[in-house]
């Protein structure tokens, strides 16, 4: 596999300030996937957005993992929901016109 | 700007102790955080203020001169030094431009909007240096637009964007563009542009996901007697055949003839077409005749 789009979990540490064992619970918890090539672990370029956040809410809100996880689930209901909604209401233009 | 009353933002009281302080930042936080509140911009707002708030009133200096100063917190050593310059029976502060000072009243969320990863100088331990920050944009397009996959260029934060619209998106619709927000830090990958589209219809048929909807008018003797009629698609004229006796708010599908499926090259949805039928008016003598010779038949 290339590693043009991964990052090495060092580099990532370091950049974001948080400890190896962090991400790797992360990974133990399902909401990170760590990629290994050889003696090295990578994340995902795709996945930055998704852990950032997860670091976010982790520092600023001193939230567990087990909430992160709970959090991260509703969010993606809630997205979800907001996909239906704009389609409902894309809808809902068809008797308004 | 405005006066912003860092305990009523904080829901406080003004002799509340550093623990009802911390105790309300953390809540409201939990509450307003933008992470928790995607694409609110009104939660965005309020979780810098309460920020803010929290990093003046946590800080027994920075809460001593707030309270004593309000709105010129930020200028209580230029105040008082003036004031000691003035002696007892000098004036005080007169609120309005000192001079001298390099002091700003817009930096009103300087304190945090490195969270959101567009400062680098954070000094709260490295968060968001990363990644690029995100931009979001609209882009206002017609029903005709999207009908066919088309490629256009934005201006996003004075850079030029060619972009290629495919076919088939939806009214609110977002995209992403991956690498078009704002550039990466110490080597990072840059940030995504969202586009969310706005899709107005001026066109004569309706839209529900692929499928398109139109009412065709018909007239009586074609209804009655069947026949022959070009129709409107989206795409040009089709000539429909009409069973004799079609009654009126018969629907007919066409395959194929509704709207581009996205990212699905050569798929497309169904038109469905509703037949109105038209009675005649302003009859002849003649056709009043022949209708009444009609209705004593069926009697």
């Amino acid at each position: 596999m290339e590693t043009d789009r991964l990052i090495t979990i060092q580099q990532f540490c370091v950049l974001h300030d948080v400890s190896d064992s962090f991400i790797i619970s992360l990974n133990e918890f399902g909401l990170v996937e760590i990629i290994t090539i050889g003696q090295q672990q990578y994340l995902q370029h795709d996945q930055l957005r998704e852990l950032e956040k997860i670091i976010r809410l982790h520092n600023d809100l001193h939230i567990n993992l087990e909430g992160i996880d709970t959090i991260t689930s509703l969010l993606q209901r809630l997205e979800s929901m907001q996909q239906e909604l704009i389609a409902a209401r894309n809808r809902l233009r068809l008797y308004e016109e | 700007m405005d006066f912003v009353d860092y305990y009523k933002v904080l829901e406080i009281n003004k002799n509340a102790s550093d623990a009802d302080i911390k105790k309300a930042y953390r809540k409201l936080a939990r509450k307003y955080h933008p992470d928790v509140n995607p694409n609110d911009e009104t939660a965005k707002k309020k979780f810098q203020q309460i920020n803010e708030a929290h990093e003046v009133l946590s800080d027994p200096e920075n809460r001593k001169k707030y309270d004593k100063y309000g709105k010129d917190w930020k200028h209580a050593d230029e105040i008082e030094k003036q004031g000691q310059q003035r002696g007892p029976f000098g004036g005080g502060f007169s609120g309005g431009n000192t001079g001298g000072g390099n002091f700003s009243e817009d930096d009103f969320s300087d304190f945090f909007s490195s969270m959101f990863g567009n400062r680098s100088g954070n000094k709260r331990g490295g968060q968001s240096k990363f990644r690029g920050q995100d931009f979001n944009a609209e882009l206002n397009l017609d029903l005709k637009d999207v009908y066919t996959t088309n490629k256009q260029t934005l201006t996003v934060n004075g850079k030029s964007i060619r972009l290629t619209i495919p076919a088939g998106v939806e009214n609110g619709q977002t995209i992403k563009i991956p690498g078009h927000g704002s550039a990466g830090v110490n080597g990072g990958p840059n940030g995504d542009l969202f586009i969310t589209f706005s899709i107005s219809n001026n066109t004569k048929f309706k839209r529900d996901g692929n499928n398109l909807f139109s009412t065709v008018d018909l007239d009586l003797y074609t209804a009655v007697l069947g026949g022959e009629i070009m129709v409107d698609t989206f795409d040009g004229m089709v000539k429909l055949k009409i069973p004799a006796e079609t009654q009126n708010g018969t629907k007919v599908k066409l395959k194929g003839k509704g709207f581009p499926v996205y990212k699905k090259e050569g798929e497309f949805g169904d038109l469905y077409i509703t037949y109105q039928i038209k009675v005649p008016t302003n009859l002849s003598a003649k056709e009043k005749e022949l209708f009444t010779e009609l209705s004593k038949l069926k009697k």
